[in-house]
């Protein structure tokens, strides 16, 4: 016997590829049982590309405020996903992405980016070279101020 | 019994033959010292080293290096009083005493020379030296000493004071022989009235010698003919390793990160160093190369031929000290042995 009652929210849910293995095996079963199930998912596959070949058209100023207010009005598309992911599984999902971004920001070390002072580490060199060398020509060229576009 | 006056006329013989022996002795002592050092570049090289810690100098020395196509050429005023040292003025000052150095216009004030148990090798060790022609210098008769590379190009001359054995100038020539960088004298007087030096600033030493490499850090104990002489933690945790060719020194710097090519500045040519992106510029002081490896930024400096830097760079990130090494280094370490 079926878990799924045949209806045509779940015909246009397994048109839109929506349903998990075991609720399209059972609509594909109840379908080769039944010519008058084919038939409705034939008009239900015709009224769904029908709606889908309009023209995009903004609706009047109004017509949004008025559907906005109606607490009969219902996001179709949300109430389905909201149906299949629990509001637990949301929050665990919500909780386990936060997760991953802090980790991603705070935990996992983000490349130093460095750009070394060419001019005085040029100086730092020419003071330690100058121990033990030569003092007077290592030290001019640190007393010669260093030219370096940027 | 011989006359009294006999006696004193012998014995005064005996001395002026004495006299004479020691005058002429000693003389021929010092002709054969100098000639010594005359025909020996090694030798007269480091006379000039040592003369460079105990004369009294004033003078102008000038600084000419190339950047490609440009020629700069500065001028800065001398003066040194046995181990004391002021070159430059005002905010390009340069000041040294003991092993202590301050540059007045990046705030680098370092005592240099703590923890240095290693030995530079001898001048000759990677260079062919040899006695040139004499030359004139700032109106002074200077000894001039080559250094030539492996296949016999002069890559370097300095030019040694006859009389007080002050290196009084200095060059360095790229492959094709053209000069890459000149420090001379161009008004100089010796052993004139001590000239006034100031104080260093009590703070500053901040650089400190280690024997410690952090991890993910390298310091290979030779690069080429270069030998490590000495490892350095700056305050912001820059690792510098010094190495000296007994001519040549090189500084390797290493930084933590990646290079921000965008922060860096413009006028370096751009290069490889082991195929990566890699910057090279030419200052007063010689050349500095800047690259990335292995989470490192590297910056190299020296006053040696550009190419004979490039050669070497390559193997600061391909540091093959061996465990015994590692061993060697973790036991001793903490002793400030090298």
């Amino acid at each position: 016997m079926s878990e799924h009652e045949l209806t045509e929210d779940l015909l246009s849910a397994y048109l839109d590829d929506e349903l998990d293995a075991g609720a399209r095996a059972d609509v594909e079963t109840r379908l080769a049982a039944s010519a008058e199930w084919r038939t409705i998912l034939d008009e239900v596959r015709d009224t769904r590309d029908a709606v889908r070949r309009l023209p995009a058209v903004d609706g009047p100023t109004e017509f949004w405020a008025r559907v906005m207010a109606d607490d009969t009005v219902v996001d179709l598309a949300s109430e389905r996903r909201r149906r299949r992911m629990p509001r637990w599984g949301l929050a665990v999902a919500g909780a386990a992405a936060a997760a991953v971004v802090v980790i991603g920001v705070v935990a996992v070390p983000q490349p130093n980016r460095v750009h070394p002072a060419v001019a005085t580490l040029s100086d730092e060199h020419a003071a330690r070279s100058s121990v033990g060398n030569d003092v007077i020509s290592s030290l001019a060229s640190i007393a010669v101020p260093t030219r370096l576009g940027r | 019994m011989k006359p009294a006056g006999m006696k004193r006329a012998r014995s005064g013989t005996i001395g002026r033959l004495v006299l004479i022996a020691a005058i002429v002795g000693t003389a021929c002592l010092v002709i054969a010292t100098e000639a010594t050092a005359g025909d020996d570049p090694e030798a007269l090289l480091r006379k000039a080293r040592d003369a460079s810690a105990t004369a009294n100098v004033a003078g102008v020395v000038e600084v000419r290096w190339v950047d490609g196509d440009q020629v700069f050429v500065e001028r800065v005023g001398a003066r040194s009083r046995g181990d004391a040292y002021v070159v430059g003025r005002g905010e390009h000052v340069a000041v040294g005493r003991d092993g202590m150095r301050y540059a007045a216009d990046d705030g680098v004030a370092t005592r240099w020379g703590s923890g240095d148990q290693v030995h530079a090798p001898e001048p000759g060790t990677a260079w062919k030296l040899e006695i040139d022609d004499p030359a004139h210098v700032a109106g002074r008769a200077a000894s001039v000493v080559s250094a030539r590379d492996a296949a016999g190009r002069v890559r370097a001359r300095f030019y040694v004071d006859r009389s007080t054995h002050l290196l009084l100038r200095r060059d360095v020539f790229d492959r094709s022989g053209a000069l890459a960088r000149s420090v001379r004298f161009v008004r100089l007087s010796t052993g004139a009235a001590a000239p006034a030096v100031p104080q260093l600033p009590t703070k500053g030493s901040q650089v400190a010698a280690t024997s410690d490499v952090p991890d993910g850090f390298t310091a290979p104990d030779h690069l080429g003919a270069f030998r490590l002489l000495g490892r350095y933690r700056h305050p912001d945790g820059t690792l510098q390793l010094f190495y000296g060719d007994g001519l040549f020194s090189l500084s390797v710097f290493e930084q933590s990160g990646l290079v921000d090519w965008d922060a860096m500045p413009n006028g370096g040519r751009r290069g490889q160093v082991e195929g990566q992106r890699a910057a090279t510029y030419s200052t007063a002081a010689g050349t500095v190369v800047v690259w990335g490896e292995q989470g490192l930024v590297l910056t190299g400096v020296s006053d040696a031929p550009t190419d004979t830097v490039q050669a070497v760079l390559p193997g600061v990130a391909n540091d093959n000290q061996s465990t015994v090494d590692d061993v060697v280094n973790f036991v001793f370490g903490p002793f400030g042995w090298e």
